[in-house]
């Protein structure tokens, strides 16, 4: 999933890499809604209210809203500056880093959250500031990675796209080909991980409260552990074909 | 070089802007505390083009109407104490209930001692007046809206 980068991406590569984050940006997302009342990974949204707020001249929240636009870019922005600097390196943890850093976001958040949030607006917005800061982090690597076919929180791309290819899939020249079938089911997997993610995030948050961005992070690690237990394997079954040549 | 240093410039003056705003512009949390009596309740918003005349409905019948499932259908006065109590004074009877600011500071939430919560979005808080708006299910569906002047 994180292991290789942009062209050298697989399809299979994608889907899972896409599914997983989806998954846990839907479940951050609607959190972020039944707790704060407000969304953390709809930039599109936060663009037409603080349209709005302007209109109306509601100067502390346009600080707000122009607050919160700007953590979702500046979290896509440190992503890029992390992969393009360390890429070379190593492709694997310059890969992570941000997905590291965005689990320490939702810890954080889950953890404030649970011990010491007393429910005031500047807490609020400072919970929602790291989640958004999350997104960011997470929707930057992942369309960085994967020369932009994964955005994981960008939904409106993505249904737009699938009405696009669902569209050109009435004429049998485009259903027949395999670039757009495998980007139809990219981004059809993307959609659907990022609503069970949402729809299962908003029961399980109704039993366990601030605890869910604990499960959310453990997703999270599992986009981490996956690669490093290949790549772990892999040098574990280089290292062990080099003992048998040096023994021959 | 040149280019950090403008990178830097520039994230440095959209975040000083930022907090310059936050700190100069009172906190909603702010704004709302104190007295406040209740001035109307009318139908902002039908769900029916056949119920359209509930829009010219007295304030004391859409109260009627749509308020008396709701906690603070008996309250004339709101007192929004810095603590996060509420005060709803109807008459003789004053009830104490939680309050807090959520969202960007647009979402009124009252909680009461049982664990009911109400949720009320806050369209308008400025100069002295205060509206609230809330789906109304009772009877008639719609967009209810509650208008407040401060005391």
């Amino acid at each position: 999933m994180l292991r290789r980068f942009s062209n050298s991406r697989t399809l299979k590569d994608n889907i899972k890499l896409g599914a997983l984050t989806a998954f846990s940006a839907g479940m951050v997302n609607i959190a972020s809604l039944l707790i704060f009342f407000a969304f953390s990974s709809n930039v599109t949204g936060h663009y037409a209210i603080l349209a709005s707020e302007i209109v109306f001249g509601n100067y502390y929240q346009i600080a707000v809203v122009f607050g919160w636009i700007f953590l979702f870019f500046f979290g896509g922005f440190i992503s890029n500056m992390i992969v393009i600097n360390f890429n070379t390196k190593s492709k694997y943890l310059a890969h992570a880093t941000p997905i590291v850093m965005e689990i320490i976001c939702l810890l954080s958040v889950g953890f404030y959250g649970q011990y010491f949030y007393q429910e005031t607006l500047t807490e609020t917005e400072i919970l929602m500031a790291l989640m958004i800061f999350a997104m960011g982090l997470q929707n930057g690597l992942t369309a960085s990675i994967s020369n932009s076919a994964v955005k994981t929180t960008h939904l409106t791309g993505t249904t737009t796209d699938l009405g696009v290819l669902f569209a050109m899939f009435t004429k049998p020249k485009y259903r027949n080909n395999r670039q757009l079938r495998g980007k139809a089911s990219l981004l059809s997997t993307i959609a659907s991980a990022y609503v069970i993610g949402a729809v299962s995030a908003g029961f399980i948050y109704l039993h366990i409260g601030f605890k869910l961005f604990y499960v959310v992070s453990i997703f999270l690690v599992i986009v981490i552990f996956y690669d490093f237990y290949k790549i772990s394997l892999i040098r574990y079954v280089e290292l062990r074909r080099g003992l048998r040549q040096t023994q021959t | 070089m040149k280019f950090t240093i403008i990178y830097i410039g520039v994230f440095a003056l959209v975040i000083f802007s930022f907090l310059f705003i936050l700190q100069s512009r009172p906190n909603p949390e702010v704004m709302i505390s104190g007295e406040w009596a209740e001035v109307s309740w009318k139908y902002e918003k039908i769900n029916s083009y056949d119920n359209l005349d509930f829009k010219n409905h007295s304030s004391e019948q859409v109260k009627n109407l749509v308020g008396k499932d709701l906690v603070i259908y008996e309250a004339e006065k709101w007192e929004f104490l810095p603590d996060g109590k509420l005060k709803l004074i109807g008459g003789e009877t004053v009830r104490l209930v939680n309050w807090r600011i959520k969202g960007r500071g647009h979402i009124l939430q009252i909680k009461y001692h049982d664990g009911l919560q109400e949720n009320y979005n806050i369209s308008y808080l400025k100069h002295g007046k205060m509206v609230l708006n809330f789906d109304a299910y009772a009877k008639l569906r719609g967009i209810a809206q509650l208008t407040f002047n401060r005391i």
